[in-house]
C-alpha cells in the first residue's frame, strides 16, 4: 500500500514535470518573470505547502491554539 | 405583465409553509425555489418594478445580467438544499430557510438602498434561526453572537445609506464613487463578505448550525455581499488587496482547525477572498471571474457542507480527532465530498478550475504579480486542507471503528445532483460562461499552460502533504481569532456590569432591610431591644420585660400589587370616560 502510494506519487510528479517539455506551451498572457522558469509552479507548490504548514503550526502552538473549553 | 420580485415567491412560500399539510412541506421546499427559478428564466434584463414610498421610489425589481446570474444560482442552491434536507421535520427551520433564500434574492434584485437594506436585515434575522434550530447551548450562544455582529454591520450600512442620502439625495443602488458614506456602506457590505477582521462571525457560527441549515448558510450571506460589492464597488483597489489577503488568511487558519465544518467555514473566507479580489480588480474579466467563482463556489461549498453534514448526521461527530476510518462505512459520502473538494481545489474538469482560473487570470491581466502569487498560495492551502487533510483524517487515518447511523436518501440525492452540476460546469464551462454579466467571455480555461500550472501546483502540494503526514495529526484545540475580542472580554464585562453590580445592589438592599428591621424593633420596645442585643438577653427576667416584637417584614409596609393595578385601571377608566363625554 505504502509502496503503491509512493509510486503513484512519483508517476504524477514525473507527469507534471515532464508534460512541461512534451507539450507545446502557448505564449503567456502576462509578463511575470516566473513564466520563464520551467516547473516554477511545482517548486512553488512544494515550498509553499511546507512553509504554510510550518507557519500555521508555529503561530498555532505559540499563540492561537487553546484548550477546547477556553471560552466556557 | 408586472415584474413581480422573484423574492416574493420564496417569501410567500415561507409564509404559506406552516399552513400546508405537514407531509407536503418538504416538497414545498422544492416547489417554491423551482417556481422562482422559472420566473427568473422568464424575466428579461431591463425589467423593473417601482413602488412609491413616502417621497421616494422603491425599486423592488431591477433585472440585469449580473443580478440574474446570482438569482439563478441562489434558486438552484435553495432547491438542492431542499433535496438534501428533505427529511427535516422542523417547520420553523424550513420556513427560515425559504425566507433566507428569498431575502437573498430580494437583495440581488433590489434597485435602491432602502429595499436592499430591508431584505439585508431579513436575511440576518432568518438565517440565525438555522443556527438556533440545532438547539444546543453552543449554537444558542453562537447564534446570539452572529445576530449581534450582523446588527452592527446593518447599522453601519444604515449610517452609510443615510449619510449618502443627505449628501446626494439619492437612494439609488449603483456604482459608488467614494467619500465617507461610500466607505461606511462598503464596510457594512464587507462584514457580510467576511473580510478580515470582520469575518469571525462566520467561522464562529456556521459550524454550529444544523446539518441542513449550514448548507444554506454557506450559500447566501457571503455571496449576496460579493454581489453588492460587484455592483457598488467594482474596481476599488482596496478590495483587490483585502481579497488577496483574505484568501490566504482563511487557508492558514483552516489548517489549524479541528472541526470539519469549521475548516470548511475558513475556506469560505478564503474562497470569497478570490471573489472580493476579482471585484477589486474591476476590469470586466475580474467581475466576470468573481461572478463565475461565486456561482461555482455556492455549489461546491454547499456540496462540501453536505458531505461534512452527512458525517455529522451519521456519527454525531465533527472533529478530526474523533473521526477516522469511515471510508468503508460511508463510501458515497466520501465520493461526493471529494467531488466538492476537487472542485474547490481547482482540479481540471471540476467547476473550481474554470472559475478560479478566471479570477487569477484577471490578476495576471492587471499585472498584479503579488495578488497573483497570493491567490496561488491560497490554492495550495485549499487543496492541502480540504482536498487532503480533511478527507484523510475523516475517511482514512486512524480507524476509530465508528458505527455510522443510516443516512436519509434525500441527503445522498442532494449531494449527487450537486456533484453532477459541479462536474458539468467543469467539463462544459460554456454552461456557466454564457450566463456571466459581460459577454463575450474572453477566457479559455483548458489551455496547456493553465492545465500544466494547476497539475504541477496540486501534485507538489500532495507531495508536501505526504512528506510530513506523520506529524500532521489534528489537535483537539480551538483557534483564537478576532472573535476573541468580543468573546473573552464579554466575561469580564459580564462580571463587572452584571454579577458585581447585582451583588452590590443585593448587599445594599440586605443592609437596608436589616437597618429598618432593627429600628422598628427599637421603636416598638427600646428597653427590650437593648436587652436583646446586649448580653442581658441571657437572663430570664430580661425576657419577661422584653416581649419580642414581630420580626421585620417589608411586605407589611408595601401596598399590595392589586392596589396599584386598581389605581391604574381607574385612571384609565376616568380618561376613557372623559374622552367619551367631553
Amino acid at each position: 500500500m505504502r509502496l503503491l502510494r509512493l509510486m503513484s506519487l512519483a508517476v504524477a510528479l514525473a507527469l507534471a514535470l515532464g508534460l512541461q517539455f512534451l507539450l507545446p506551451l502557448e505564449e503567456a498572457h502576462d509578463d511575470f518573470w516566473w513564466n520563464h522558469i520551467d516547473g516554477f509552479f511545482a517548486l512553488f507548490g512544494l515550498i509553499i505547502c511546507l512553509a504554510m504548514m510550518g507557519f500555521a503550526k508555529l503561530i498555532g502552538h505559540y499563540w492561537l491554539q487553546r484548550e477546547e473549553d477556553y471560552y466556557d | 405583465m408586472i415584474s413581480l420580485p422573484p423574492a416574493a415567491i420564496l417569501i410567500l412560500g415561507a409564509g404559506l409553509l406552516p399552513f400546508l399539510p405537514r407531509r407536503t412541506r418538504s416538497a414545498a421546499l422544492l416547489v417554491f425555489p423551482a417556481l422562482a427559478f422559472g420566473w427568473l428564466l422568464y424575466l428579461e434584463p431591463g425589467a423593473s418594478l417601482t413602488i412609491p414610498f413616502l417621497d421616494y421610489e422603491l425599486v423592488l425589481t431591477q433585472v440585469d445580467r449580473l443580478s440574474l446570474v446570482f438569482g439563478y444560482v441562489f434558486t438552484i442552491m435553495a432547491f438542492l438544499g431542499g433535496v438534501y434536507g428533505f427529511h427535516v421535520k422542523d417547520t420553523a427551520e424550513q420556513a427560515a430557510a425559504l425566507l433566507y433564500a428569498g431575502s437573498s434574492l430580494g437583495v440581488v434584485f433590489a434597485g435602491d438602498m432602502f429595499s436592499l437594506l430591508f431584505f439585508w436585515e431579513i436575511m440576518a434575522a432568518s438565517s440565525v434561526y438555522l443556527i438556533w434550530a440545532r438547539r444546543t447551548p453552543a449554537s444558542g450562544r453562537a447564534g446570539m453572537r452572529y445576530i449581534v455582529v450582523h446588527l452592527f454591520g446593518g447599522s453601519l450600512l444604515v449610517a452609510g445609506i443615510v449619510w449618502r442620502l443627505v449628501e446626494t439625495g439619492s437612494i439609488a443602488f449603483e456604482f459608488l464613487e467614494g467619500g465617507a458614506a461610500a466607505y461606511l456602506i462598503m464596510v457594512g457590505f464587507a462584514l457580510n463578505a467576511a473580510v478580515p477582521p470582520l469575518h469571525a462571525w462566520l467561522t464562529d457560527s456556521y459550524p454550529e448550525g444544523t446539518v441542513t441549515g449550514s448548507v444554506y448558510l454557506s450559500a447566501f450571506t457571503t455571496k449576496t455581499a460579493v454581489y453588492v460589492l460587484a455592483r457598488g464597488f467594482a474596481g476599488w483597489e482596496i478590495l483587490m488587496w483585502a481579497g488577496a489577503v483574505m484568501a490566504v488568511y482563511g487557508v492558514v487558519f483552516a489548517f489549524l482547525e479541528n472541526d470539519i465544518r469549521r475548516i470548511l467555514a475558513y475556506h469560505i473566507v478564503s474562497q470569497v477572498g478570490y471573489m472580493v479580489s476579482g471585484v477589486g480588480l474591476g476590469v470586466m474579466v475580474g467581475v466576470n471571474g468573481a461572478t463565475a467563482h461565486a456561482f461555482a463556489h455556492i455549489l461546491y461549498k454547499g456540496l462540501l457542507f453536505m458531505g461534512a453534514g452527512t458525517v455529522l448526521y451519521a456519527t454525531g461527530r465533527s472533529k478530526l480527532t474523533e473521526l477516522g476510518g469511515l471510508a468503508r462505512a460511508m463510501p458515497l459520502a466520501l465520493l461526493f465530498y471529494m467531488i466538492g473538494a476537487f472542485s474547490i481545489s481547482g482540479v481540471p474538469l471540476f467547476s473550481g478550475f474554470v472559475s478560479k482560473g478566471m479570477v487569477v487570470h484577471a490578476a495576471a491581466l492587471g499585472h498584479q504579480g503579488i495578488v497573483f502569487l497570493l491567490m496561488n498560495v491560497a490554492s495550495v492551502g485549499t487543496f492541502l486542507s480540504v482536498g487532503l487533510k480533511l478527507p484523510y483524517f475523516t475517511w482514512f487515518g486512524p480507524d476509530r471503528s465508528l458505527k455510522p447511523a443510516p443516512v436519509p436518501w434525500g441527503m445522498y440525492l442532494g449531494m449527487a445532483l450537486t456533484s453532477g452540476i459541479c462536474i458539468a460546469i467543469g467539463v462544459y464551462p460554456a454552461l456557466l460562461y454564457n450566463a456571466l454579466p459581460y459577454l463575450p467571455v474572453d477566457y479559455h480555461p483548458y489551455t496547456v499552460r493553465h492545465l500544466l500550472e494547476s497539475i504541477q501546483l496540486l501534485t507538489c502540494t500532495g507531495l508536501g502533504f505526504w512528506l510530513v503526514l506523520k506529524k500532521l495529526g489534528a489537535e483537539a484545540t480551538i483557534t483564537l481569532d478576532i472573535d476573541w475580542f468580543y468573546r473573552r472580554p464579554a466575561r469580564l464585562a459580564n462580571s463587572i456590569f452584571v454579577i458585581w453590580l447585582s451583588r452590590l445592589f443585593g448587599g445594599v438592599e440586605g443592609l437596608a432591610y436589616r437597618l429598618v428591621g432593627a429600628s422598628v424593633r427599637l421603636g416598638a420596645n427600646p428597653i427590650g431591644y437593648l436587652f436583646e442585643v446586649t448580653r442581658f438577653a441571657r437572663y430570664p427576667f430580661a425576657r419577661k420585660i422584653s416581649p419580642q416584637p414581630p420580626s421585620f417584614d417589608p411586605d407589611w409596609y408595601r401596598f399590595p400589587v392589586g392596589v396599584m393595578v386598581i389605581i391604574v385601571l381607574s385612571c384609565f377608566a376616568v380618561i376613557i370616560a372623559w374622552n367619551l363625554f367631553a
